[in-house]
């Protein structure tokens, strides 16, 4: 009787932990061995460009936080540059300069995320707690910058939201010691483990040329040797300015993909220092003598003080702080037809609700001039690509996102097949897919 | 922004296919995107709904109201989506365009062993979307395919050569395209399967679809 060899099919997730619970894979196996692999996704489908069409301008930055959810301020940015582009709005230095601290900030902790919960997937579930950990202290800063750990929303079309408080840098530079501990120590205990690169090192190769046809970009093209970054390719914001250096890898397989988010890591925290020490400075805080509460000054408002008002600033909480008088003009664009005005003038002048409410109105809000514009920034996972579309309206006409992970999850089943089950995960850990990205 | 694209407009089918296959016998090594704009609802502007009591105004009336941001350009909020003073850039944008849905296809040359992106080119071509006229690329950049299920999920633009194509997004059952501007926001369609709840067997549940061959 001649001996018949035969594959079986196996359905891993979408309830799979390591599928993070958004991704179906269907194998094929022949024993332990892939050998064919079809990816379903979609399962974490939110319809964000279909919203994008009914929401106003601004009113589309909340849904850019939920994207990519681990890096929120680097779509946020994106976003905001696409639009700016289009209605030919140029923000301020400052404003440039905290679009950089943030979206570098975001692209630290997307690197922890994805080191962590790539190493907790293969066992190493200390790294995990540390990276984590390390997260967690910049999250806090985010939550003091922006008002929320990670629905960020901080930038505005022609700006950012609010200005950084007074102590942020050395609070940033003493987080960024602990987390290059929290690095160092993750280091020692992953990059010369035999556990942990058995399982990583030859596994999920893909050659550079493979890499380039399947569009991919960022951390995953630049392991295999192509040192391709959009901000030393097309420089954006103030990154002309900034020195910082592309890491590579050779070989294009895990291992490599985890050095390079490593070394990323590293050099997107200079990038942050290096900031601090070019920001143009000054403005960002007010003497509390001179400001008034917004409480008191919306009364003195109401009981007809408005001469009175002119002499006085309003005190606003952190996270509308920027919004003030003296300190608008350092993050937010001049152009009074798309941001708002300062708090001083819509609490105390009638001009300065209306214009303020004009612009927060359903309906009427921004109007960016017709055309399109595509603008791309480096995202967490590489080329986050933003094409809009307007037709002069209030509201985007279409909203196209490239979203970076889409194009190493089409790549999957060349990278997995071939190699053994065990390899799945290592592989699929290190692609970084990020659910809110990949289907928006 | 540095980035330069130089833009090409071509017949869509054999013709989009031998310009992107030129493209990318000149170098053009990677396809950096893929999507397409459905432009029938140019001009109409947002949809008055009446369930929102934000647009309550009747469409004549708002078309009376001037914004008073806009006023001072002399520009009129409402229904005239054209002002009076006409710019190159409006008249270009505003212009008839020969179907309903336009593709763009962006694509980027990038030098593998410097890293720099040598130009970008994007490549546009019309369709009705009434039958396939659509050739596809996933021959020349294998992640066309993905991006040609997408463009299929979303607008219903359907490919010669590829009549047994997937949604790529949402699930088979579903009906329809939702970003055809035809399509309601307030649409709403059961998640799994039809309303009785009995699945149908799906033809293509647990097939794995072969590897794309490309050059």
């Amino acid at each position: 009787m001649p001996i018949e060899k035969k594959t079986y099919m196996l359905n891993m997730g979408p309830q799979h932990p390591a599928m993070h619970g958004v991704i179906r894979l269907v194998l094929e196996l022949e024993g332990e061995r892939v050998v064919s692999t079809d990816v379903e996704i979609g399962y974490l489908h939110r319809a964000f460009e279909k919203h994008a069409e009914t929401e106003t301008w601004n009113n589309v930055v909340p849904w850019t936080d939920r994207l990519n959810y681990v890096s929120p301020l680097i779509n946020n940015s994106g976003y905001c540059l696409a639009v700016e582009k289009l209605a030919g709005l140029v923000i301020p230095e400052r404003g440039q300069y905290l679009r950089v601290i943030s979206s570098e900030l975001s692209r630290v902790t997307d690197h922890l995320t994805c080191v962590g919960a790539s190493a907790m997937e293969l066992g190493a579930f200390t790294v995990f707690l540390y990276l984590i950990k390390a997260r967690e202290y910049l999250y806090q800063l985010i939550d003091e910058l922006t008002g929320a750990r990670v629905t960020t929303s901080y930038t505005r079309v022609g700006g950012v939201k609010a200005d950084m408080p007074a102590d942020f840098p050395q609070k940033v530079l003493a987080a960024f010691a602990l987390v290059r501990e929290a690095i160092r120590d993750s280091d020692k205990l992953l990059t010369k483990n035999r556990i942990f690169t058995d399982r990583v090192e030859g596994t999920g190769v893909i050659s550079r040329e493979d890499a380039l046809a399947y569009g991919i970009t960022g951390p995953f093209l630049r392991s295999t040797g192509v040192p391709y970054d959009v901000r030393r390719a097309h420089p954006y914001l103030v990154y002309d300015r900034l020195d910082f250096e592309v890491p590579v890898g050779s070989k294009g397989d895990n291992f490599d993909r985890y050095l390079v988010r490593m070394a990323e890591m590293e050099q997107s925290m200079r990038l942050v220092e290096q900031c601090f020490r070019q920001i143009p400075g000054g403005k960002h805080s007010l003497e509390v003598s001179e400001m008034k509460d917004a409480f008191l000054y919306q009364d003195m408002g109401k009981s007809g003080d408005t001469a009175l008002l002119k002499l006085y600033r309003a005190k606003v909480d952190q996270t509308l702080r920027g919004g003030q008088r003296g300190e608008r003009g350092a993050i937010l664009s001049a152009e009074p037809a798309s941001t708002l005005p300062a708090k001083e003038d819509v609490y105390g002048s009638i001009e300065g609700l209306m214009n303020h409410f004009e612009l927060i109105m359903w309906s009427w809000g921004i109007k960016v001039p017709p055309g399109e514009a595509y603008v791309a920034v480096e995202g967490g996972n590489g080329e986050l690509g933003f094409h809009v579309v307007s037709s002069g309206d209030d509201r985007p006409y279409r909203v196209r996102c490239r979203p970076p992970c889409l194009f190493p999850m089409a790549a999957l089943p060349k990278l997995l097949n071939g190699g053994w089950i065990a390899d799945i995960i290592p592989t699929f850990g290190s692609v970084n897919m990020i659910a809110g990205e990949l289907d928006r | 922004m540095s980035m330069e694209w130089t833009a090409r407009q071509v017949e869509p089918g054999e013709a989009c296919f031998s310009a992107l296959k030129e493209l990318k016998e000149q170098g053009y090594n990677v396809l950096v995107d893929m999507t397409a704009i459905d432009w029938s609802a140019l001009g109409r502007g947002p949809k008055a709904d009446a369930s929102d009591p934000m647009k309550r105004a009747a469409p004549a009336e708002r078309a009376t109201l001037v914004h008073p941001i806009a006023s001072a350009q002399g520009e009129e909020y409402g229904a005239p989506k054209m002002p009076p003073e006409s710019s190159p850039r409006r008249e270009a944008f505003f212009a008839p365009r020969p179907a309903r849905f336009e593709l763009v296809y962006r694509l980027a040359r990038i030098d593998p062993a410097c890293g720099d992106d040598k130009g970008r080119a994007e490549v546009r071509t019309f369709v009705s979307g009434a039958q396939p006229e659509l050739r596809s690329a996933a021959g020349l950049w294998p992640v066309a395919d993905w991006l040609e299920r997408e463009v299929y999920d979303m607008f219903g633009l359907r490919f010669v050569d590829r009549p047994d194509i997937k949604r790529l997004l949402l699930y088979e059952e579903f009906v329809g395209h939702p970003l055809r501007k035809d399509y309601p926001i307030t649409g709403r369609q059961p998640l799994i399967g039809p309303a009785d709840g009995q699945r149908p067997e799906s033809p293509t549940f647990n097939v794995i679809r072969p590897t794309i061959k490309y050059d």
